[in-house]
Order: C-alpha cells, then sequence, then structure tokens
C-alpha cells in the first residue's frame, strides 16, 4: 500500500477551497471592500474543514480604512468549544493585513471546525466579502454563524443564524502556520 | 470542501502559481475579479535583482523538467527560476538566463523530482526594465491579497539564493507591492 505524507497548509482563510472559496466563485458579484461589522462585539464563525495536522502560529485578518478598538480570531469545535484564539488585539493599520502570532501554537487534527473574528467597535473596519447574488440564504447554506456578545471569544457559545444586510458580511481573515508579514 | 488536499499517486500536468495547487487559486473565487481583468497585463519588473516566491501544493509525484513564465514587451537583462522548499531552502534553479523573446512564454530547463509537500516556486530578474506578464489587484488590494496568500519576496536575490531565509524573504506588503508573477513548472512539452 503506497505510503502518503500530509502536507500542512501555509494559510487557511475564509475564502479557501475548505472554507467559502469554491462555492463563492460561483455566486460573487463583485469584489471584497472594506466595511465595518454590523454590530460592536458580535463573532461571525466560518466553517472549514482540514484534512492534514496543521501547527497553527499566526492569525491575520485585513484592516479596512479604520482601525477602531480590538479584534479578536480563533477556532472553535462543532460543539462550539474554543479551542484557540488571539484574544483581544488592539487593530492597527489601516487598509493592511494585520497578522498576529498565537501566544502558544496550536496543533489543529483533520476535522471540521469554525474559525471566528470578533470585534469590539461598530466602527472598526475589515475588508469584506461581497454580497452574494443568491443572498443570505448562500451563506447560511454554506455554514455561516454568528454569534451576539462574544468578544473576546469565549467558550460554549451558541451559534445564530448568520444575518447579512448591508455591513454583516463575512470578512476576509484567517489563519497561518507561518508568520506571513 | 477539500482544501488542502490529501496527496495522491499521481503526474500533474503542471504546477502554477494560479492552478490547483496554489492557495491563491482561491482569490479568484474571494470576488477580487481583478484576477481576472488584469491577467494579461505586462508590467515591469519592480526592481533590479529582486526575488519572488509563489507557495504552491504538490500532491502527487511529479517530475520537473523546466518552468515557464510569459514575458512583456520589454527584453532585458537576465532572468532565474526555481524551487524552494517550504523552509526556504532552494531545491533548484535554472541559473542565469538571458531574457528573451518579446511577449512569448520563455521557458528553461531544470530538473527535479517533487513529492506531497509544499513549495515555492522562484522568479528573479536582474533588470528593472524587464517585463513580464503578471496578475494585478488594484494598489489598495494587491499587496494585501498577494500577502494573504503567502507570497513572498526579497531583494538582491540575482542569482537566487541558496537560502531565501538568509536573503531575507517576508510576505510584507510593501515588499510585493501589485505584482502576482505568472510562473509554472512542468514535465511536459508544453511549448
Amino acid at each position: 500500500m503506497p505510503q502518503v505524507a500530509e502536507i500542512q497548509p501555509l494559510i487557511i482563510s475564509s475564502v479557501s477551497r475548505c472554507a467559502l472559496g469554491m462555492v463563492q466563485s460561483w455566486t460573487l458579484g463583485s469584489n471584497a471592500s472594506s466595511v465595518t461589522q454590523s454590530a460592536n462585539n458580535i463573532s461571525i464563525m466560518v466553517p472549514f474543514d482540514l484534512t492534514s495536522h496543521m501547527r497553527i502560529s499566526h492569525v491575520w485578518w485585513v484592516n479596512g480604512g479604520t482601525c477602531s478598538g480590538t479584534v479578536d480570531v480563533g477556532l472553535y469545535s462543532l460543539d462550539m468549544t474554543l479551542l484557540c484564539s488571539l484574544g483581544s488585539t488592539t487593530a492597527a493599520g489601516t487598509t493592511a493585513v494585520q497578522c498576529t502570532a498565537l501566544g502558544t501554537p496550536y496543533l489543529l487534527t483533520p476535522g471540521y471546525y469554525y474559525m471566528a473574528i470578533s470585534v469590539s467597535s461598530s466602527t472598526q473596519t475589515f475588508y469584506k466579502l461581497p454580497a452574494l447574488q443568491i443572498g443570505v440564504a448562500g451563506w447560511k447554506m454554506l455554514g455561516c454563524g454568528q454569534v451576539a456578545s462574544n468578544h473576546p471569544l469565549a467558550t460554549g457559545v451558541t451559534l445564530a443564524t448568520f444575518v447579512e444586510s448591508g455591513t454583516a458580511r463575512v470578512p476576509y481573515f484567517g489563519f497561518a502556520s507561518e508568520d506571513i508579514s | 470542501m477539500e482544501w488542502p488536499r490529501q496527496p495522491y499517486i499521481g503526474y500533474p500536468v503542471t504546477v502554477s502559481a494560479i492552478s490547483d495547487e496554489g492557495e491563491a487559486s482561491s482569490m479568484s473565487a474571494a470576488g477580487f475579479s481583478e484576477m481576472r481583468a488584469n491577467v494579461s497585463s505586462a508590467a515591469a519588473w519592480p526592481a533590479a535583482n529582486k526575488a519572488y516566491y509563489i507557495p504552491v501544493y504538490v500532491t502527487g509525484h511529479v517530475a520537473i523538467s523546466s518552468m515557464m513564465w510569459r514575458n512583456g514587451a520589454t527584453i532585458n537583462g537576465n532572468v532565474d527560476v526555481g524551487i524552494y522548499s517550504r523552509d526556504g531552502t532552494r531545491l533548484v534553479s535554472s541559473g542565469s538566463v538571458a531574457h528573451s523573446g518579446v511577449s512569448v512564454i520563455q521557458s528553461t530547463a531544470l530538473s527535479i523530482t517533487l513529492t506531497p509537500e509544499l513549495y515555492f516556486l522562484a522568479l528573479a530578474s536582474s533588470s528593472a526594465t524587464a517585463t513580464f506578464y503578471r496578475f494585478t489587484y488594484g494598489a489598495t488590494l494587491g499587496p494585501m491579497l498577494t500577502q494573504s496568500v503567502g507570497l513572498r519576496a526579497s531583494s538582491s536575490s540575482f542569482n537566487l539564493p541558496a537560502s531565501a531565509v538568509t536573503a531575507g524573504w517576508s510576505g510584507t506588503a510593501a515588499g510585493l507591492g501589485d505584482y502576482f508573477p505568472f510562473l509554472a513548472a512542468t514535465g511536459r512539452t508544453l511549448i
């Protein structure tokens, strides 16, 4: 039987093909743009699957034109257990990728998870994916959800229905096995 | 929902910056339609002796016999292409070859058999006036997008250095700029 090796990903993002990427290519009608979260302290949850082990050392997001408050990025199991997170971190550097090291790298095993991002301020902007041509149903059918009052990210939260309206869209963010800055 | 794919026994025809092997291919799925709009544009290499490194996931064993890129209208200086391991070690390179052929695909021979792993395809130019076809996403989005899919660049890197780490490769947006070289490796005769 042939032996095959795992390939540890360098980066996984909300638009990677293991997350929302492949499906989006069929349904997006415009480009990413800088917009605020729909509310402060809300977290957006994006499902993804991982087929190999990955030592996560850094998380990142893309700031828009306004930086305000603190941001948190983390990973959840499907039962909403918080596996690892950055913790509240000051958003800094407009119109730029902000990449930050986790305090302790986390070894993620193959499986299904959520990546999550939250922000304390309703004026902080992120580069976000455009609205789907098929509307919010698309995000819901892809498995996206949200959690109110979840900043910094906490464990044991209850996943709620994703709401897309105006600024309530999916940020472009992710995590990496190396520093990408 | 299949990324990263598990390795399998197969023989990819090409390994390129934008085909299925690259995280960058997800960029076109992110609403960044500039990738398609500007696919055919050429521009001067951002700086003399600068090298770009593009991550690709090779999921099958593949014998590489050449690398190729597309020249723009201005031919100048020399080019060096190669393949690096994920830790920045140069595995193979062509060495300096003359930039040659207006607006054509140029290729050069090299030889390596890749096993399933993450690699970086690399291209360096000795000239800042030589033009190459590349992807561009605009001055605002471009640097952020190339950074977010793992591209890296280093200065003073012609010929391609034995260690990209020692050469100071990084993924900073300022270093990458709005420039995503179109580069591929293959084991076939395609041009």
